[in-house]
């Protein structure tokens, strides 16, 4: 089969006669296609096409090797180098020792890619490969290996991304290593980087740390907490209900500290972001005992979300009487989701009740 | 009415990370997670301007762009390519693509901030 | 079970990443309580816990299956999904007939893929015959398939419950149905037009010799499949779409984590793919 005769008949046909064309293709298993379905993939303009070439070529994964990969990694144009990503993706079990000979090649985007294959693998291999990267001395590649050793939940590589949280400068990687910690849920020098971010200024930073608090901080990181929160209220987002919630459980705290609370019922009254309030009353709703009746007044409400809350709350605390105003509820109102919560309440209500 | 900024790149962490970068400084912010995604969003909501990375799944970053000129309500839209490619092949298919600006990853979060508010003339 | 925010962030990602499903953040409780579901059923205590179960050691997609069928109403019934056949009845079916028109072509074919027992396709036959200037005149072409045998014979035969009918218009439901008080069968000029195969969507080879088609709805059934088989039957339809032809997916699901081949256009206030001219 001669290459160039294949690219240059394949560039004389229509889009139909290419589709059929390839249509015949697909079952084949001869590697001497390879490159020339490279490059007709290259030019072909169509999407349709580009992806059935590049299917065709996935059927030939067993033998495409190291210079094939490398080829496509550094064609120009981006489908088929994503096209490659998606390969050594789908077929990393078997191409473990290809990914990190890749993974050390002299161009850095080649680096890159490599890893890539590697966005959600949480096995041994991945981990070496991706715990090499860590030593990178692209720094996007590095940021790149912390972010996927995180979604890997890879322990062993634990202290060595904590070596660069507290060594290296810059914003992004500092805030992917600490969301890769919690992610990972291990850090053996938690102390000393919780020391050292608490005085941290930059929001983008705290963000994280947050995440990071959540997975690490005990019960003297409430103070913590609330003293960040104090610098700006109007920051205030998912992430501090979060880590109060999680040091809370961890830490087995029955009430949350007076002025944690009160600031949280600040910050509820004052939002007007709807999901946020809904987060804030649950998290009240578990450690302090909330007055019914204003639950009860809740389900009134114009918003959604809160509606959501009450029921949620009524379900967990309330009585006999209750169900009626559940059910008063359904007749008026239309979300699925509210009504599904109802059902939901009212049947426990009454399991409850029947005690 | 705040301006809405689309973000695609196909790796969380540098979504949430702009994302909270924009959001600080005032603007609304969806997100896409490759280039198909994205311009399934521009058709759903009004945006003011997009950033982009090139290299994700299913669509590319130029492509995406090349497709979002093709629009009419988007053929000025100011866009700003974010990423790790910094040969200047790579920034002039972006500017040919129609990229009005060529950011290299990783991005200080205030420079990002000044860009989008220069673009979008603030 | 306590799902917080951030879990359900994490849940909504993996399910659209190997589903395409997605669920907009009002759907916490919806997904809290079929997770919670599968949790009793496992034993399993923490949500994160089920989460790293379905990631790393579902090998065979076994649960991922059952969590799918929790999360998807998967019962069918005639007018599914109505706002999408709306734009397909009010929007891309007038237009395709105009261009047919003018083409002097009278062909209309239709492929309903993942049909089960049927009420699609004769959903859809109903909406050609109310929609079109004069049925009659043109030559309809609907055709049903399945790999479940079971229920294409039912959809053969097309007798149903109540439970299928439920949203049929009133109008329509006069005129195309027929009803002993129990079950309700769907007139002969309905099933005129539709004809059944059994067909696995995997199999190309099959699938191509099915011809071109106008219109093909593939509702809620590729979220079963893996990514490469999903492309692979997308790339498919694509081949088997008529230039300008569209495609239907379920309201959730989207080609965007499929394939970038589609024009993505508006109609009637949804989003709809179409093969380009």
């Amino acid at each position: 089969m001669n290459s160039q005769t294949f690219v240059e008949n394949y560039g004389r046909m229509n889009s139909k006669e290419k589709m059929n064309f390839l249509d015949n293709l697909i079952k084949e298993t001869d590697i001497s296609y390879l490159p020339p379905l490279i490059e007709i993939c290259e030019k072909e303009k169509e999407r349709a096409l580009k992806e059935k070439i590049l299917f065709i070529i996935s059927n030939l994964i067993s033998e495409i090797d190291f210079e094939m990969f490398e080829r496509m990694l550094q064609s120009a144009d981006p489908f088929v180098r994503n096209g490659a990503v998606e390969l050594l993706k789908e077929n990393r079990e078997k191409l473990y020792p290809l990914i990190e000979e890749l993974s050390k090649h002299s161009d850095k985007d080649v680096r890159k890619f490599a890893i890539d294959a590697l966005v959600e693998d949480s096995s041994d291999d991945a981990a070496k490969i991706l715990g090499g990267a860590l030593d990178d001395r692209e720094i996007n590649i590095r940021i790149t290996a912390i972010e996927y050793l995180g979604n890997a939940g890879a322990t062993a590589y634990t202290e060595k991304i904590e070596k660069l949280l507290l060594s290296e400068e810059n914003v992004l990687l500092k805030c992917t290593a600490l969301e890769a910690l919690a992610k990972i849920g291990h850090s053996p020098h938690a102390r000393e980087i919780i020391d050292k971010f608490s005085e941290e200024n930059n929001p983008m930073i705290i963000f994280s740390f947050l995440k990071y608090l959540a997975a690490f901080g005990k019960d003297k990181e409430l103070q913590l907490i609330d003293k960040i929160i104090e610098r700006d209220e109007s920051l205030f987002n998912r992430e501090y209900i979060d880590a109060i919630e999680k040091i809370q459980t961890r830490a087995k705290i029955e009430k949350l500290p007076e002025n944690v609370l009160k600031r949280l019922e600040r910050i509820a009254e004052k939002t007007d972001n709807s999901p946020l309030k809904y987060e804030i009353m649950k998290l009240l709703n578990k450690v302090k005992e909330e007055d019914l009746t204003e639950v009860r007044e809740k389900l009134k409400s114009e918003d959604e979300m809160e509606i959501l809350s009450a029921v949620e709350i009524l379900r967990d605390r309330g009585t006999a009487e209750d169900i009626e105003l559940l059910e008063e509820l359904a007749d008026r109102i239309e979300s699925d989701e509210i009504l599904e919560a109802i059902g939901d309440a009212v049947e426990t209500i009454r399991e409850r009740e029947a005690k | 009415m705040s301006k809405r900024i689309l973000i695609v790149d196909d790796s969380e962490m540098i979504r949430n990370y702009h994302a909270y970068a924009l959001k600080s400084a005032g603007f609304e912010v969806i997100s896409a997670v490759n280039g198909a995604d994205a311009l399934e969003l521009i058709y759903q909501h009004h945006i003011d301007l997009i950033i982009t990375d090139i290299n994700m799944p299913i669509m590319d970053g130029y492509t995406f762009i090349e497709n979002v000129r093709k629009e009419e309500n988007y053929k000025t839209i100011p866009i700003i390519i974010v990423s790790t490619e910094d040969e200047a092949g790579d920034k002039k298919r972006g500017f040919e693509a129609g990229a009005d600006l060529y950011i290299i990853k990783p991005v200080d979060p205030k420079n990002l901030v000044e860009n989008v508010k220069l673009l979008l003339g603030e | 079970m306590n799902l917080d925010f951030s879990d359900f962030i994490k849940f909504r990602n993996f399910i659209f990443d190997r589903t395409g499903l997605f669920f907009e953040e009002k759907k916490i409780y919806f997904v809290k309580k079929r997770i919670a579901k599968r949790m009793e059923e496992l034993g399993i205590e923490s949500p994160s816990e089920y989460l790293k179960y379905l990631k790393f050691l579902d090998k065979d997609g076994k649960e991922l299956e059952k969590f799918v069928n929790l999360l998807t109403t998967n019962e069918t019934y005639f007018f599914r999904e109505f706002e999408q056949l709306q734009a397909f009845a009010e929007h891309c079916l007038p237009e395709t007939e105009e261009k047919k028109k003018k083409a002097g072509d009278n062909s209309l074919r239709i492929l309903s893929a993942g049909c089960s027992t049927g009420e699609e396709p004769y959903t859809l036959s109903i909406i050609v015959m109310e929609m079109l200037d004069n049925y009659k005149n043109w030559n309809i072409d609907i055709i049903g398939i399945d790999i479940d045998t079971n229920a294409l014979e039912k959809a053969k035969q097309g007798v149903y419950g109540n439970r299928s009918v439920k949203d049929v218009p009133p109008e329509y439901y006069e005129k195309y149905f027929e009803t002993d008080g129990i079950n309700h069968k769907v007139k002969y000029i309905v099933k005129k037009h539709v004809s059944f195969f059994r067909i696995n969507l995997s199999d190309t080879e099959s699938l191509l010799k099915l011809g071109n088609f106008d219109f093909i709805f593939c509702r809620n059934v590729l979220i079963y499949f893996n990514d490469k088989s999903r492309k692979m039957v997308v790339n498919t339809f694509y081949e088997l779409l008529n230039p300008g032809g569209y495609i239907f997916l379920g309201h959730s699901e989207s080609i965007s984590r499929i394939s970038s081949a589609f024009s993505i256009k508006k109609k009637g206030g949804m989003i709809v793919y179409q093969k380009p001219e």
